[in-house]
């Protein structure tokens, strides 16, 4: 016995559309994977450039705190400063605050879910050295305001504050260094993610390509 | 009583000229000295590990201006800048800078916000400051008056000149 003319029209028509959906659900499915992947990979891209840039602004701070740290521990042991125009012509105030860190990459990618696209250990290693970002501004604050109230001191009692200047640049260049090594460790991994290529460079110059290299190959 | 009183104006007056006397006398010596102060070289100085000795007046200005970061032999350069009312800073603005403190502000801000360095110039406040972090950051480089400069302060020549040579340009 045949079957109807229509009927095969109907099983033929219906598989068309059967197909049709499911082809429209995967490239719809393709494209929000993808759409996911571009904004996974900006994300990173975006981590890799914030992390190089605070990784230069620790590098340009960093001399610079350890000369002062260096100053104040043979102040310290000569008891040169006994007024506070003496503290503030040897050490000053302003030059004990911390470099100012950038965030923003971190906080975008809460903002718009990108974390969310990435995978476990990356995400990790950037929660991790935006904790110890935040930890550090947080001492940092902290120190610096300490050193600011050991500073009004009276004729006399300038150890206090010397002391106090000595003990916070002390931890802050300790924090500095330690920060750095995290930057490191966290533009290691985004660079494996990345690729070699992806990572972007920094527009100044203190990036790697005009980053000093040591001598004779060392 | 008159007369009592005729004598004592003419002695307030006689004071007030002597007082006049010794002020236009005085003025000279005054103009003298603060253009003497105004007139004192800057010295640029740098860490005493340094291998620069020489420098143009073209790459200073680069250098304190942050287009170039580092020394011929790759070490970072460390700007070290006395803080705002210093005589020398005025100098600084003045001749390397051509810019006021406004100015100077913006420009340090615009570099940062173009990450075009990492961070600005670092403040000392003093002559004694500035020396003794040259001496203890490698790589740094300042500017003080050339009668503070200490001997353990390596004083670059620019353009072949030190500050006592005739046409040196940080007058």
């Amino acid at each position: 016995m045949r079957k109807p003319a229509w009927l095969a029209e109907v099983i033929v028509q219906s598989i068309a559309v059967t197909v049709s959906i499911l082809l429209a659900l995967w490239v719809d499915q393709w494209k929000q994977r993808r759409s996911a992947q571009n904004l996974a990979t900006q994300s990173m891209i975006s981590f890799a450039k914030e992390i190089k840039q605070n990784e230069a602004r620790i590098d340009d701070i960093l001399p610079y705190h350890e000369g002062l740290r260096s100053m104040l521990a043979h102040v310290d042991s000569t008891h040169a400063i006994h007024t506070q125009a003496q503290f503030q012509g040897a050490v000053g105030i302003d030059g004990l605050r911390p470099p100012s860190l950038l965030q923003t990459a971190w906080q975008t990618a809460l903002a718009t879910g990108a974390l969310t696209h990435l995978d476990y250990e990356t995400v990790a290693a950037l929660s991790l050295t935006y904790t110890l970002q935040d930890r550090f501004r947080e001492d940092s604050r902290t120190g610096f305001q300490a050193v600011m109230q050991a500073s009004d001191f009276k004729p006399g009692e300038a150890e206090m504050a010397v002391h106090s200047a000595g003990n916070y640049l002390r931890e802050t260049v300790t924090s500095e260094n330690d920060l750095r090594a995290t930057y490191a460790q966290a533009e290691d991994i985004l660079r494996k993610k990345l690729g070699k290529d992806d990572v972007p460079a920094v527009p100044d110059s203190t990036t790697a390509q005009s980053r000093p290299q040591p001598p004779n190959g060392q | 009583m008159r007369i009592a009183t005729t004598a004592a104006t003419r002695g307030t007056l006689w004071k007030q000229v002597a007082l006049v006397c010794a002020i236009i006398l005085c003025l000279p010596l005054h103009v003298a000295r603060s253009q003497s102060s105004s007139r004192q070289a800057i010295a640029i100085v740098v860490n005493p590990k340094s291998t620069v000795t020489d420098i143009s007046f073209t790459e200073l200005r680069r250098i304190f201006l942050g287009e170039q970061q580092f020394w011929p032999d790759r070490s970072k350069i460390t700007l070290l800048v006395r803080a705002p009312v210093a005589h020398e800073r005025e100098v600084v603005l003045d001749e390397i800078y051509r810019m006021d403190e406004d100015q100077f502000r913006q420009y340090w801000i615009g570099k940062m916000f173009r990450a075009e360095v990492a961070g600005g110039p670092k403040i000392v406040y003093s002559s004694d400051m500035a020396i003794n972090l040259v001496g203890v950051i490698p790589g740094s480089i300042t500017f003080v008056l050339a009668s503070e400069a200490t001997p353990n302060a390596r004083v670059l020549r620019i353009d072949g000149k030190l500050p006592s040579d005739p046409g040196y340009p940080l007058k």
